[in-house]
């Protein structure tokens, strides 16, 4: 097995260059936000720290590539273990309401954060690389998830840092790790009726889930029903037919409290019509109307500045990073990088989609940031390292003699006789 | 196979884009102008409201008596006092954000946890009041730390009435505008100070020295006081009755202030001003700016200086008598029925009645907040006099011929009852003799005014009294305005369940009996006197002028009474000769006394109640009538259970029953200075200039306490407006 350490593959290339486009998108709107914010303090305090940020995520991301993702994944437990081991003390400061001498102190009732000197590290965003690596190399030789039992299993141990997660609590991380896990599945071969099954046991619980969950999670969701004027008018004349999705109050006070971000995010992206206000222009960006958006809500902006193109432009650029890796998926050999690869791609998409789908008004809001382009330091490092780890996997020379894995196709007999007789 | 499903993963991940884009377009593409027209209107900010300046209140010289007048307020940010008071509010957290980076490190330069950060603000909060104490205290302002936290919890309470009232009205809950501004916790700090505040408490960002204006009555304010009236917050009433409900500009705002007594509420639609708007976009362009429109200033025809001499000279008067409570005195111009003075004894200061007002409720003796000019009727006694000789003469029931012979009594069989008056203190009754009318109104004989009313009688009397406003009021458009008593056969039956009898004629042609005036009704009797004509008084300019008509009777009748009136003071046999007589300059006094009969008032109610616990209570509440009493108890113990029918006055003023042989009346005086001719003789020709009327409450036989200060008020008038006193007065009356 042969390293290229430093002649990087074809889709690396690409996956590369359309990075490189969403981070320049992404610091051109922390800057703009930047100097209108916060201006006559520091300057664009944001987009310098960002920058560093891409700066060491960059070095990290190199080192990754340098080192490779099968000597990483050697490490793949004990990477999870540590994860898990950050992720532990944020839940007990959420359950006994502890803040370890400031060391966890929760914003917004949230223990998401790790406050460390001039860094304030979010286990919860390690965690989606951590998944990804333990997954794969959990799965990669392995056919036992061919039967119902086998498949529980991963589900079992995927349980407890969703658990660790939810408890913060962080509700968007664990809904993107949900996909991946299934796409992982899907992909190394998991019986589509089994998962289908178990998808359907979701579903049949989501009921009991809804009573279960906070009041404000709840009008989250429902706050993307409400967007619609007639079912708002519907539950403020008859809130005893829609009790379980808002009370009337909440239908009216909706636009001014648990809807205001999304009026405020549809209007910054509708406004921007064909072209956008331009960069550093509109409404939107002079005025700190819509909170969060320089990080969640940077969809919003990048629509309101360079309107419908300029989203289609951004969306594209996923559209390469995924098409890339799923061809580097395909063309890998490598069962523990194949899933690899499909799981890095799954969890970038599924960001886009969760982070899109909700300034949109498709989705309900979550704390989800847009990879690459929002602010903050952790989703960077994160989404940096999946990067690598994808990238990494496409400098690894396929396996020439080895039959491709995960396929548990039915072979014809001519094809048996093939192998059995070394054709 | 995997590269099918790898193909099925890039499929639902291209559909999931579909989706995306789909969406963006109808965002960006279909949709594109209304979010425009939706973030565009986001951008405007709340509309600034702009105060106005309510109108000034003048005199008829123009001496402003009442204006707004610049000053600064202490404010606090109503969060902090929201916090202060309740430890649960939902301000805190909003409090802990906003100052966040103020509390963010502790003094050994770790971070604070929210625990520690709530600690510190509320240290420093503790810091802000005591401080805001010491200062104003050092600046001589008498604040107590008490006083601030109580007038915090005030505001806390109020602001949550105002939420619930509107959360009502608009269905949901949700913060109103008065949450969201400071608060004025001192009011008030003068001119002079407020750059010391600003420096002393720019450490706190909570502490605003914001400029507001304050109401306040210029120069010796406390003769003028129950004129000019009070403000007072607007009432829920106020606010549903609004007619200006559906201007924003105009309309009453929750904590606004409205004139609620005196001129201040009569004239309030003159005084108050409309309210302008800014509305700003967040980068500051202006993009509508309506300017205030502050209220009309309103002129009175009161003449500020005579005002004041006049309640000094009527303070001293009260003060001597035994029994003195109050007392007024109404001056009017004959000619136009201006209000030259409305003076009620005693009064108050009104830049000082917010903290005097307890006492001044509780004086239930003296009943210092009573308008007594205006609001107190009492029977006008022989005043009234002259108007029964009218309608006796008018109506052809007796003729300047008729005489009739008073004995000192009216019949032989029961002479104690209906009898002539007494020379006072001397049990001597008086009997005039054959007398025509103009004597009888010279000698004040009450046999005559009998015989006079059974002749005309009730119909007859009261539909003169009706000619001059008695029973519909002065016309002077103040609130406090009492209509008076017309004892109308009508009235007799529907309030007091009473047929009408002679006894009522008789009594009523005397002034007795259910007869009503109050004293600007009898200073307004005494200028239809002067002038053979009737017409509402006048006390604001602007207002419309009121018609005026000729009372019927013809010159010589009206002649006879004239002269009648004029011998009460100048005739030697006249009633007031030996105390009013009075000639200056030109003018002589022509007047009348009466005694009016006066009952004691009651000045507490015993409510017996029952409490929760079921134990019997009583309760002794200082009020001036039932119906505050009832109300003020129902206020201060809601809780108790008790019948109407025991509450009982136990407290009179002066006593319940004058002593054996005694009563008590009120003394008026009634006149108006007839001008002489050169020969010192009146010259009936010429219109006497002024009217007037005194009032003294228990002040015994009219003439002896009323008649000297009537010659006073007399010199008043003639220093204060010269000898020609109809042309100065025409001078003035301008505007």
């Amino acid at each position: 097995m042969q390293i290229r350490a430093w002649k990087l593959s074809e889709p690396g290339v690409l996956i590369i260059l359309a990075t490189g486009v969403l981070l320049a998108v992404g610091l051109a709107c922390i800057y703009v936000t930047d100097t209108h914010y916060v201006s006559g303090h520091d300057g664009p305090a944001n987009a310098k720290k960002q920058f560093i940020f891409v700066m060491i995520s960059m070095v990290a991301a190199s080192i990754v590539l340098r080192v490779g993702y099968h000597t990483i994944s050697q490490y793949a437990y004990i990477i999870f273990g540590i994860v898990l081991l950050l992720l532990l003390p944020l839940a007990i400061a959420r359950v006994f309401h502890l803040s370890f001498g400031g060391l966890t102190a929760p914003r917004n009732g949230a223990y998401r954060w790790i406050n460390l000197p001039g860094y304030q590290l979010q286990p919860s965003e390690i965690m989606k690389a951590a998944y990804l690596i333990a997954l794969a190399w959990y799965l990669r030789y392995r056919s036992n998830y061919r039967h119902f039992g086998g498949l529980l299993l991963p589900f079992a141990i995927s349980v407890v840092p969703f658990a660790l997660i939810l408890i913060e609590p962080d509700l968007g991380t664990v809904l993107l790790l949900v996909p991946v896990l299934f796409a992982m599945l899907f992909l190394a071969g998991a019986r589509i009726s089994h998962l289908l099954l178990i998808m359907l046991m979701g579903l049949a619980m989501t009921p009991l889930a809804w009573g279960q969950i906070k009041s404000y999670q709840r009008l989250r969701i429902a706050s993307v029903l409400l967007q619609n004027d007639s079912l708002r008018q519907a539950v403020i004349d008859s809130p005893q037919d829609y009790e379980l999705l808002a009370t009337k109050r909440q239908a009216m006070e909706w636009a001014a409290s648990s809807g205001y971000q999304l009026v405020h995010s549809k209007n910054a992206v509708g406004s921007g019509g064909w072209f956008g206000y331009g960069w550093g222009e509109g409404i939107y960006v002079n005025n700190s109307l819509l909170p969060d958006r320089h990080n969640d809500f940077v969809f919003s902006l990048i629509g309101h500045q360079w309107g419908f193109i300029g989203c289609s432009v951004v969306l594209c650029c996923y559209v390469v990073i995924v098409t890339a890796g799923v061809r580097i998926a395909s063309v890998t050999k490598d069962p523990f990088g194949r899933l690899l690869a499909v799981g890095a791609v799954t969890l970038l998409a599924a960001q886009v989609l969760i982070n899109v789908g909700m300034t949109i008004g498709l989705l309900p809001i979550t704390g989800m940031t847009l990879p690459f382009v929002s602010y903050g330091g952790s989703s960077l490092l994160s989404n940096f390292v999946v990067l690598a780890l994808l990238i990494s996997v496409s400098q690894h020379r396929p396996f020439l003699l080895a039959g491709k894995p995960f396929d548990f196709r039915k072979r014809s007999i001519v094809d048996r006789i093939d192998i059995m007789s070394g054709r | 196979m995997f590269e099918n499903r790898l193909r099925i993963l890039l499929s639902v991940l291209a559909i999931a884009c579909l989706g995306v884009f789909l969406r963006l377009a109808q965002l960006q593409l279909v949709r594109a102008d209304y979010y425009t027209q939706r973030a565009n209107r986001s951008l405007i900010s709340r509309p600034k409201s702009l105060p106005f300046l309510r109108g000034r209140i003048l005199d008829r010289t123009g001496e402003v008596l009442v204006a707004d007048t610049p000053t600064w307020d202490v404010c606090i940010d109503y969060a902090m006092i929201a916090a202060s008071v309740d430890s649960e509010a939902k301000a805190w957290s909003s409090l802990l954000r906003r100052y966040r980076r103020r509390y963010a490190k502790n003094s050994d330069g770790t971070m604070a946890t929210v625990e520690q950060r709530r600690e510190r603000l509320q240290e420093d909060m503790e810091g802000s009041w005591r401080a805001l104490v010491q200062f104003a205290q050092r600046l001589g302002q008498p604040v107590t730390l008490e006083d601030i936290r109580s007038r915090g919890l005030d505001i806390y309470e109020q602001v949550q009435r105002i939420r619930r009232a509107v959360s009502r009205r608009r269905g949901f809950d949700s913060p109103v505008a008065e949450e969201r501004i400071a608060q004025t916790i001192i009011p008030d700090i003068g001119a002079d100070h407020q750059a010391l505040w600003e420096d002393q408490f720019s450490a706190w960002p909570w502490v605003h020295v914001q400029a507001s204006t304050k109401r306040r009555c210029l120069g010796d304010a406390t003769p003028i006081a129950h004129v000019l009236g009070r403000m007072g917050r607007v009432d829920a009433e106020t606010v549903s009755a609004d007619p200006q409900a559906d201007n924003p500009f105009a309309k009453y705002l929750a904590s606004e202030k409205h004139g609620i007594s005196g001129v201040e509420y009569a004239a309030e639609d003159l005084l108050r001003g409309r309210r302008g708007q800014i509305v700003s976009s967040r980068d500051g362009t202006v993009t509508e700016d309506v300017p205030a429109a502050h209220g009309l200033d309103v002129k009175l025809t009161i003449d500020a200086p005579l005002q004041r001499q006049l309640y000094d000279m009527l303070g001293e008067v009260v003060e001597s008598v035994p029994l003195s409570s109050g007392g007024a005195i109404v001056v009017l111009d004959v000619a136009s029925r201006d209000v030259l003075s409305l003076v009620s004894y005693p009064s108050y200061d009104p830049n000082r009645f917010s903290e005097l007002y307890s006492v001044l409720r509780d004086d239930t003796d003296r009943l210092p907040l009573r308008f007594r000019a205006l609001s107190s009727r009492y029977a006008p006694g022989s005043t009234i006099k002259p108007l029964s000789c009218l309608a006796g003469l008018y109506s052809g029931k007796i003729s300047l011929d008729t005489r009739e012979t008073c004995t000192g009594y009216m019949f032989s069989e029961k002479r104690d009852g209906w009898r002539c008056w007494e020379i006072h203190g001397t049990g001597i009754r008086k009997a005039h003799g054959s007398i025509n009318v103009t004597e009888a109104l010279t000698g004040s004989c009450n046999i005559f005014m009998y015989r006079l009313g059974e002749r005309v009688g009730v119909d007859g009397l009261c539909s003169v009294f009706d000619m001059v406003g008695v029973g519909r009021g002065s016309g002077i458009g103040l609130r406090e305005d009492n209509p008076g008593i017309n004892p109308t056969p009508a009235w007799l039956s529907s309030h007091l369940n009473r047929t009408t009898t002679k006894a009522h004629s008789r009594l009523f042609a005397m002034g007795q009996g259910e007869i009503s005036l109050t004293p600007i009704q009898v200073a307004n009797l005494m200028a239809t006197y002067a002038s053979g004509r009737y017409k509402p008084v006048t006390l604001i300019r602007r207002r419309k002028d009121h018609p005026e008509w000729r009372l019927p009777g013809s010159d010589a009748q009206w002649l006879a009474i004239r002269r009648g009136i004029f011998g009460v003071t100048n005739d030697p046999d006249g009633t007031a000769y030996k105390y009013a007589n009075y000639v200056r300059d030109g003018y002589a006094l022509a007047g009348k006394t009466g005694s009016a009969t006066a009952t004691p008032w009651p000045t507490a109610y015993k409510i017996p109640y029952m409490e929760e616990d079921g134990s019997h209570r009583e309760v002794v509440l200082a009020e001036g009538a039932r119906g505050p009493a009832i109300k003020r108890f129902e206020r201060e113990f809601p809780d108790a259970v008790y019948d109407k029918k025991d509450v009982k006055a136990v407290r009179y003023w002066p006593v319940e029953k004058p002593p054996e042989g005694q009563k008590y009346s009120h003394a008026w005086f009634g006149g108006y200075l007839q001008p002489l001719g050169a020969d010192g003789k009146p010259d009936w020709r010429q219109q006497p200039p002024v009217a007037f009327a005194v009032l003294i409450e228990f002040g015994g036989s009219g003439g002896r306490t009323s008649g000297p200060l009537a010659k006073r008020v007399c010199d008043a008038i003639l220093d204060r407006f010269g000898s020609d006193i109809a042309t100065t007065l025409r001078k003035s009356s301008g505007y």
